[in-house]
């Protein structure tokens, strides 16, 4: 029995197989004639996440911006913040001053925009003030007068002491003499000190008195010696006071200017004070040797002032709004900023001017935009972040000293108060598995922003299209693209992204199309980007990624791989598949063969058996073994042992696609009915047979028609789809234009006994009323070579007889 | 008016040194001094014969300066350390002079300073403030300026001729501002005369019953005491030891 043509599918109108698009729904010449459109079209539910995470102040609400890259949502967000930023008064400047009561734990300070840098220098003015006057006051001549009167006044005091002693001495006729390390007192007569002999001579009463008196006045010498540390300190401090006392007037005279100017910030008065203090009593760090002048330039005088500057570390005097920063490296040293060290006679030192800022405390008060993926990827940076999020405190910490690797003299900054909105940009595999498996996340990053990567097409949306192409146009500095261009950028996109209803919001790959579309109007010297210019951009780019393709398609032609595309062949079909390699993609056929016999109803996926079969794949397979036995077997066993398996396929399979074209090669296999091979077939099939969408249609299509193109198309070779892909061809005018001469057919089908009978040409067969089905349909046949096998499984399966099995 | 000019090669100063009165400040002064009067240099050093006999004394001890550590004077030991102080001002002389290029000699003798240093003749006679005490100024307060003061003591002497020309000098290279002269008698006009065409210079004129009285003005040690050698003359070696025991600055005799 043949079938009716007439009651098989018809193969789809070329005019099905490509949307094109509507040029009266683009009224222009060109893309200058239009007004530009901002990146956020079509992205309504992302702006709205976006305005909804800026404007909420609490705690927590930050934002993640979930999409694909390339998609442009970096581009978007930051145009959006940055807008919306400017709103906001100017921020304020950052910067961390000396803590003279605990040097390694400097101050910061938050002072009004513009102001930090003024400090800055107006300190460094100081400095320079202080290295000029001080010196000048200490060679004054009333100074030097006063400070030789304190020198002589205390010298007196000392060698008053001694002359007093020698007095004293002389009067009881001992003298009172110094040698090369101290004093000594010895027994004189007129001025004359007494021989040993001379004393000895005399009575030994006086020589006791002698004696005596020595003896005292040694004790007067020696509380004379031990008061001169006394006198000594107390001289210093004198000079010390003397020193203060002298300084102080120029010193404040210095400051009074300074302390006026910044009469309204107590902050600021207060480190004025501590540098004034500290001025005061380490004067001597100012003096200069006699003789020595202050040089003209004092920039490296001033260097030796540390102490006393301003490290600005934020200046936001040329900021504008609210800061926007993105940190394009966020290591934990960029983001919280670091302390420098510099070598110093072989030694790291460091002090409060090498702090240094990280992105977190330029962006404070303000927005600061991450990549997920790099901050996730970059040690201690994700930890960090949320440390600093959580505390609302941005304190710099160093990895060296997290891990103990150096040891050397370090800072303990003041933390920086933190008040931050972040918007971290990430695909949607990082948001859901932070989402999972960090707990914290939930609680930092509240307001996900979604990026939407196509949008319907409509009559409206259309023209925007158009208006966002000529807005990257110009941007990007490329030709305006005609009417025709446009069309085809458009139709292209919806080729990439197989929906025929749908537009891609892909920015970069759109970007990527002008710059090369660009590229070939240039070539040709052209002024206008035309429809051509896009074609070649795109042929140019299919054919930079088509050598992989061509290769296996020359295999195919050269009948290495074994690929039939006429003639009919039972148990052997052509399925189709997709190659995906980098990013190029295409698609070939593949033939799926599969045996049967008797046995328990088993199906046997061979690519499942070695591993090479995914999941999806063995899934396929099962619910494939469920119709059949389903339809073929509900009231009886289903003896069968099948088998399936891609012939000629060294690497994985996965999905279900090739899951009607392995029910209809399982069928044919059980039924002996041969399958055209003109013909290629794709679709996933339900456990009622219900053929459902596929991926890649287009390039699976394509694949096979090119095979065929180069075998000679006949007429009859076509490929079999799914009913539901129908709206997603956007095939190459190639394929369009064999279709539409009538050599290349292309069908959907909607359920299982569609394909069948397009692939043998014969009649599915329908159940009667006795529950059988015509012996020539195809489950019919099928129907019968299962009977046949319960039949044998029963001869199998009953007692043995031993007599005849013995005369046998 | 009188004028005297010094003899480059006549111009002879003998610097009177011991142990207490070896004064690194002073005689870097006198250096510089020597080398704006072209004048050689010779350094005596005198040890103290006294001491040595007080080392000779049974029960004598010695107090240390800096801990009051008292401990026994042996000669062995004084004769040691006087001769390290010795060795040690020489080498001082020596950098100073050469650094200056000063011509220089250096001797030692054993007796009284004032009497060895006034037995020498044809010399002017340098006594150099006595060193310093514990007490000390900061560090770049150290350097006092090179004679600040110069009291000239006047005796009506062909010295005091020369001593005019040597505070010439010294003002003229700008290191000395103030000059002030005692004088037991009114002042001749000549002289009078002389010490005015000193320009730049705050001059006075005191006077006073004798040298001795020059302990009791109380002088800093950036002042030097200029005087003939005449005037020294009528003192006693004692008179002078207690005159320069109470002055904490220098003193020149001009001869």
């Amino acid at each position: 029995m043949t079938i009716d043509d007439k009651s098989l599918p018809s193969p789809l109108a070329a005019i099905s197989l490509y949307r094109h698009c509507d040029l009266s729904l683009l009224p222009f010449s060109n893309t200058s004639d239009l007004e530009h459109l901002d990146n956020y079209f079509g992205q309504d539910r992302a702006i709205e996440a976006l305005k909804f995470g800026l404007s909420i102040e609490h705690q927590g609400y930050n934002i993640f911006v979930l999409g694909p890259s390339g998609i442009g949502k970096h581009q978007m967000v930051t145009e959006f913040i940055q807008k919306y930023s400017d709103q906001f008064p100017n921020p304020s400047d950052w910067c961390y001053i000396n803590n003279f009561n605990s040097p390694d734990q400097p101050i910061v300070m938050e002072l009004p925009n513009g102001m930090a840098c003024q400090l800055q220098k107006d300190m460094t003015q100081c400095i320079e003030d202080l290295l000029v006057t001080i010196p000048s006051v200490f060679q004054s001549t009333e100074y030097k007068t006063r400070v030789s009167e304190l020198s002589d006044e205390y010298s007196e005091k000392e060698q008053q002491s001694f002359h007093k002693l020698a007095e004293k001495a002389k009067q009881k006729n001992i003298a009172l003499l110094q040698t090369p390390t101290g004093y000594t007192l010895a027994p004189q007569v007129d001025g004359k000190i007494l021989t040993t002999k001379e004393f000895k001579a005399l009575p030994e009463k006086e020589q006791k008195q002698i004696q005596e008196a020595i003896n005292q006045l040694k004790e007067e010498l020696k509380s004379i010696i031990t008061k001169m540390p006394v006198w000594v300190k107390e001289g210093r401090e004198q000079f010390k006071k003397l020193n203060q006392e002298i300084v102080r007037h120029a010193v404040n005279q210095i400051f009074n200017a300074l302390e006026e100017k910044y009469t309204k910030f107590s902050e600021i008065i207060s480190f004025l004070s501590a540098v004034k203090q500290d001025v005061i009593e380490n004067i001597d760090n100012f003096k200069l040797e006699d003789n020595a002048v202050v040089p003209d330039n004092l920039t490296a005088e001033v260097q030796a002032f540390p102490m006393y500057m301003v490290n600005v570390l934020v200046d936001n005097s040329k900021t504008t709004g609210a800061p926007v920063v993105y940190e394009d490296n966020p290591s934990l040293v960029n983001l919280l900023g670091r302390v420098e060290h510099e070598s110093q006679f072989g030694t790291l030192t460091t002090n409060f001017t090498l702090i240094k800022p990280g992105s977190l405390h330029k962006a404070n008060h303000g927005y600061l935009i991450l990549d997920a993926n790099k901050v996730l990827t970059n040690p201690f940076a994700w930890e960090a972040l949320k440390r600093a999020l959580q505390s609302r405190k941005l304190s710099i910490e160093s990895i060296d000293q997290m891990l103990s690797l150096v040891s050397t003299k370090s800072l303990e900054p003041e933390p920086v108060p933190l008040d931050v909105k972040i918007i971290l940009l990430g695909d949607r595999l990082i948001y859901y598995l932070l989402q999972a498996y960090d707990p914290d996340f939930n609680l930092l990053f509240k307001v996900p922003a979604d990026i939407t990567e196509e949008i319907d097409i409509t009559d409206d949306n259309l023209l925007c299209y158009a208006r966002l192409i000529a807005a990257l146009q110009h941007k990007n500095g490329v030709r305006p693209l005609d009417q025709g261009a446009v069309s085809k950028v458009i139709e292209q996109g919806s080729r990439l992204i197989e929906d025929t209803q749908k537009l891609p919001l892909h920015l970069m790959g759109l970007t990527d199309l002008l710059y090369e579309s660009d590229h070939f109007a240039k070539a040709s010297d052209a002024n206008i980007i035309s429809r051509e210019h896009v074609q070649q951009a795109i042929d140019a780019e299919e054919k930079r990624l088509d050598q992989f393709k061509q290769r296996v398609h020359e295999s195919i032609l050269r009948e290495i791989q074994l690929i039939e595309t006429d003639d009919e062949k039972i148990a052997q079909i052509n399925g189709l598949s997709v190659y995906q390699i980098g990013e190029s993609s295409f698609g070939r056929p593949t033939k799926i063969t599969a045996q049967a016999r008797l046995g328990h109803g088993k199906v046997l996926d061979i690519e499942r058996e070695v591993k090479l079969g995914g999941n999806l794949h063995s899934k396929a397979v099962m619910i494939l073994a469920s119709f059949m036995a389903n339809r073929y077997a509900r009231n009886r066993p289903l003896p069968i042992s099948a088998s399936l398996v891609f012939e000629q396929s060294y690497g994985g399979i996965e999905g279900d696609s090739a899951s009607i074209a392995e029910l209809c090669v399982l069928i044919s296999a059980i039924s002996g009915i041969s399958i055209k091979q003109s013909l290629a077939v794709t679709g996933s099939i339900n456990q009622h047979g219900v053929v459902q969408a596929i991926g890649g249609v287009n390039q699976k299509i394509e694949g096979f028609f090119d095979i065929c193109n180069a075998r000679t198309l006949t007429g009859i070779q076509g490929v079999i789809i799914p009913q539901s892909n129908v709206q997603h061809l956007m095939l190459a005018k190639r394929v369009v234009d064999a279709v539409e001469s009538g050599l290349f057919n292309i069908y959907a089908v909607t359920n299982v006994d569609e394909a069948l009978s397009l692939l043998t040409g014969i009649p599915i067969g329908t159940m009667n009323q006795q529950g059988k089905y015509p012996d020539d349909s195809i489950n019919g046949r099928v129907s019968l070579q299962i009977e046949e096998w319960i039949q044998l499984n029963k001869t199998f399966s009953s007692p043995p007889n031993h007599d005849h099995a013995d005369d046998q | 008016m009188t004028t005297l000019m010094i003899s480059k090669q006549e111009q002879r100063i003998l610097i009177a040194l011991n142990a207490q009165y070896s004064n690194k400040d002073s005689l870097a002064s006198l250096v510089t001094m020597a080398k704006l009067l072209n004048a050689s240099l010779t350094g005596l050093f005198v040890e103290d014969s006294r001491l040595l006999e007080v080392a000779n004394l049974p029960f004598t001890t010695e107090i240390n300066r800096f801990s009051a550590e008292e401990r026994n004077l042996h000669a062995d030991r004084l004769i040691r350390g006087t001769k390290k102080v010795a060795l040690e001002i020489q080498n001082l002389m020596m950098a100073l002079s050469e650094e200056n290029k000063v011509s220089w000699a250096y001797s030692i003798e054993t007796g009284e300073l004032v009497s060895k240093a006034l037995s020498y003749e044809g010399f002017d006679v340098f006594f150099p403030a006595r060193n310093k005490t514990t007490f000390q100024p900061p560090a770049n307060l150290k350097k006092p300026l090179i004679y600040q003061r110069v009291i000239l003591l006047y005796d009506a002497s062909p010295q005091f001729d020369r001593a005019i020309n040597l505070i010439k000098t010294l003002v003229g290279k700008h290191i000395c501002y103030e000059l002030t002269v005692l004088s037991e008698t009114e002042l001749p006009a000549d002289i009078r005369q002389a010490l005015s065409t000193i320009n730049h210079i705050n001059f006075q004129c005191l006077s006073v019953g004798g040298p001795l009285l020059i302990s009791s003005l109380n002088l800093p040690p950036a002042t030097l005491v200029v005087s003939p050698k005449s005037k020294a003359r009528d003192l006693s070696a004692e008179e002078l030891t207690d005159l320069m025991t109470k002055m904490a600055c220098s003193l020149l005799l001009i001869d």
